[in-house]
């Protein structure tokens, strides 16, 4: 009832006439710019119509994008005034909230920037299928529902600080690219399948999207365009920008960064340049290794599933059978997957992507990750805890800043001996090796960004946060794992409908006292 | 193990792609390999080479089309491309001596095309300039070459074409303007 009578004080207040019928009859001769909607701000005090209307006409200023674009952005500015009105917000305060300050010069100024793939990236363009692409999510899960009109101008207003993620792929001559894209940036509702392939085929498609479902705020990536620090600190600033709209300021820092500073030549670095080519390079193809049961599904990932515990509780388990969280959360993953498989011989290779970023610091927020592979035998795997010394010995020397540099190498090398071949004449050959290897080397995949922090003001409104993986080729299950706060969330992407997997990583978790809150999508039958 | 669903109940996919691809892949391959073994055996010209390429050109624009760079310059040029292509197929292994002609007609008529299509919507295709200046380029080389080695029969369309391609690379470079360099430097980097 409460609620009811503010909203009406709102629209007699501030009202917003966006393409109604009553607008358009109104002061439609005002407009100078045919290709606008009408948009009709009444408020009862005169004095407000009068801020308003400056407003406007800066935005206008700010805004060279085609007709369409243009009208659908400044329509955004006018659904989160609605939204403020409604909510009871004074129009000083709103109109200071959504200054078009914030739009900088990303609006106004023609696209004339690109950036080269890093050298981790190259390979995702020929990997790519119509049903398949290296695609990965970020979520933060609020402690209230998400006000989408705000989530549409947080990202209005925080792509400009990401410029890498504002392009789209595009093919040169010898090596695809991104193209910058000045465009509007959407958000849209959750209705499909988590890490679907993104459509980047039409000129200036997007290669990332946000999402938004009850409490939820996603964004997933296309590969190329980050990995999972970058892409994690791009949620952090969009989460950032989201509650400032919303009144709560927050400092930066802690990977949050200011939406309206400059962007350092070091974030969009390809760090990969970097690292000095000699020596020996190695541990790029692995033979292969044995694949989980169960027929691969169609839709990729067909579903995902959370397991959410007690980090505190995780953490004490990990130490007291004397391993790192990532060692001990391997072991019962090659337990586990024990029991989705029938073969008897051959090994399990669980992929571990390492960050490269701990062995050269770096502030870029393009793709920084090499990966290793942990090689245990079946006839080997039985209780988890056993397992545990052989992983944490092969995780000190395959994550290794000297392994990584080989494989870094080793990457190097590839894109040099290829440079010089024209595009066409690459794709078709890089396509076929890569459909000879794929993933095969590997049976599953274990990814950790680790404990997540954020300034205080916005943590202790959000509840947890989840790392998932797309879909892999072969593979049955991919695993990621993000603690934040005192939850640590376990996702697993999964490729078959088969639940052994999950069922058996179940019971090792509870069989250690880390009984999970078990959460996720509905499974897709073929 | 209960799962709560946190997930909205996912809508019916729309696309069949992937199934189409699945399906006919077996048959494009099995096609191609009967042709060329039908071809070997019952000897004659080499008509199955043209029929692969049918079927490779059906392949690439309609089952399995480009996921990057899917906008209407690249897949026109790629059309013509393509069918000169196998235009010089049909000329080298079924009936001879008319290609060139035949080609550069199709190159001259495909140039104006694609400047009609840069040109009517150039804000969204000035972003898709690469096909353009490739098309162009490898219409001026094509008509130089055949202008060198074949002179005497040589007729109007061929020095046509060379100079419209001239002329559209000459447009390409006055749209980049200031931004040639980099342009180019994009479109041909090695990094």
């Amino acid at each position: 009832m409460r609620q009811t009578k503010k909203k009406k004080e709102a629209k007699q207040n501030f009202n917003i006439l966006a393409g109604s019928k009553k607008g358009q009859k109104g002061k439609r001769k005002d407009v100078k710019d045919p290709h606008l909607p009408y948009i009709g701000l009444s408020f009862a005090d005169k004095a407000d119509n009068q801020k308003a209307a400056p407003f406007f006409d800066d935005l206008l200023r700010r805004i060279t994008l085609p007709a369409k674009e243009k009208n659908a952005l400044i329509e955004d500015f006018a659904k989160a005034l609605k939204f403020y009105a409604a909510s009871g917000l004074s129009v000083d305060e709103a109109l200071e909230r959504l200054d078009a300050k914030n739009l900088g010069g990303f609006y106004s100024r023609p696209s004339n920037t690109w950036y080269p793939l890093d050298n981790a990236a190259k390979i995702y363009p020929f990997a790519m299928k119509h049903d398949y692409m290296s695609v990965f999510r970020i979520s933060a899960y609020l402690k209230e529902d998400v006000v989408p009109e705000i989530l549409q101008m947080a990202l209005t207003f925080t792509i400009k600080r990401f410029p890498s993620f504002a392009t789209t792929v595009k093919k040169g001559f010898f090596w695809h690219y991104l193209d910058t894209t000045k465009r509007r940036y959407i958000v849209e509702p959750e209705t499909g399948v988590p890490c679907q392939p993104i459509r980047v085929g039409r000129s200036g498609s997007q290669t990332f999207r946000v999402l938004y479902y009850r409490n939820r705020i996603s964004v997933e990536y296309f590969h190329i365009l980050t990995d999972g620090t970058g892409g994690m600190c791009f949620l952090k600033t969009l989460i950032s920008e989201y509650f400032r709209l919303l009144g709560i300021e927050s400092a930066c820092g802690m990977g949050v960064l200011p939406v309206n500073g400059l962007v350092s030549p070091g974030e969009i670095a390809n760090e990969f340049l970097n690292i000095r080519s000699e020596g020996p390079a190695s541990g790029f193809v692995d033979k292969a290794a044995v694949q989980y049961g169960g027929k691969l599904s169609r839709i990729k990932p067909c579903r995902v599933i959370h397991f959410k515990m007690d980090a505190a509780a995780l953490k004490a388990v990990a130490v007291r059978k004397g391993a790192t969280v990532t060692a001990y959360i391997l072991s019962l993953v090659f337990a586990a997957g024990k029991k989705a498989t029938d073969e008897l011989e051959g090994d399990f290779n669980i992929q571990v992507p390492v960050n490269m970023r701990k062995f050269y610091p770096s502030e870029t927020l393009r793709n920084f990750s090499m990966y290793c592979g942990i090689r245990i035998p079946l006839a080997e795997i039985s209780e988890p805890d056993a397992l545990i010394p052989e992983i944490m010995r092969q995780l000190t020397e395959k994550a290794s800043c000297q392994a990584m540099n080989e494989m870094v190498k080793a990457t190097n090398r590839i894109v040099n001996a290829i440079r010089f071949i024209p595009l066409f004449l690459k794709a078709p050959v890089v396509r076929l090796v890569y459909g000879f290897i794929g993933d095969r080397g590997f049976s599953n995949t274990l990814s950790n960004l680790g404990v997540v922090s954020l300034p205080p003001e916005i943590a202790g409104r959000i509840d947890s946060m989840d790392f998932v993986l797309g879909a892999a080729i072969t593979n049955r299950t991919s695993c990621a794992m993000v603690t934040f706060g005192n939850t640590a969330t376990l996702s697993v992407s999964k490729n078959t409908a088969d639940p052994s997997f999950e069922e058996a990583l179940y019971e090792l978790l509870c069989r250690d006292g880390l009984i999970p809150v078990v959460e996720g999508s509905e499974l897709i039958a073929d | 193990m209960q799962i709560n669903k946190t997930y909205p109940k996912p809508q019916k996919r729309k696309s069949h792609r992937s199934i189409i691809i699945g399906i006919t892949k077996d048959i494009f391959l099995l096609s191609a390999l009967l042709c060329a073994a039908l071809n070997a055996w019952s000897g004659g010209k080499a008509w199955s080479v043209i029929v692969i390429w049918a079927l490779f050109m059906i392949w690439t624009m309609f089952v399995s089309p480009d996921m990057i760079e899917y906008n209407r310059i690249s897949q026109f040029t790629k059309a013509i491309v393509q069918s000169c292509v196998m235009l010089v197929l049909i000329d080298v292994f079924i009936t001879s001596g008319w290609v060139s002609n035949v080609v550069s007609i199709i190159c001259f008529g495909s140039l104006i095309a694609v400047c009609l299509l840069l040109y009517t919507d150039f804000e969204r295709q000035r972003r898709n300039l690469l096909p353009v200046i490739l098309l162009s380029v490898l219409s001026l080389i094509t008509s130089a070459v055949l202008m060198i080695i074949s002179k005497e029969t040589v007729s109007w369309q061929i020095p046509v074409t060379g100079i419209l391609s001239f002329a559209v690379l000459a447009a390409c470079m006055k749209t980049m303007r200031g931004n040639i360099k980099s342009e180019l430097k994009k479109m041909f980097h090695t990094i």
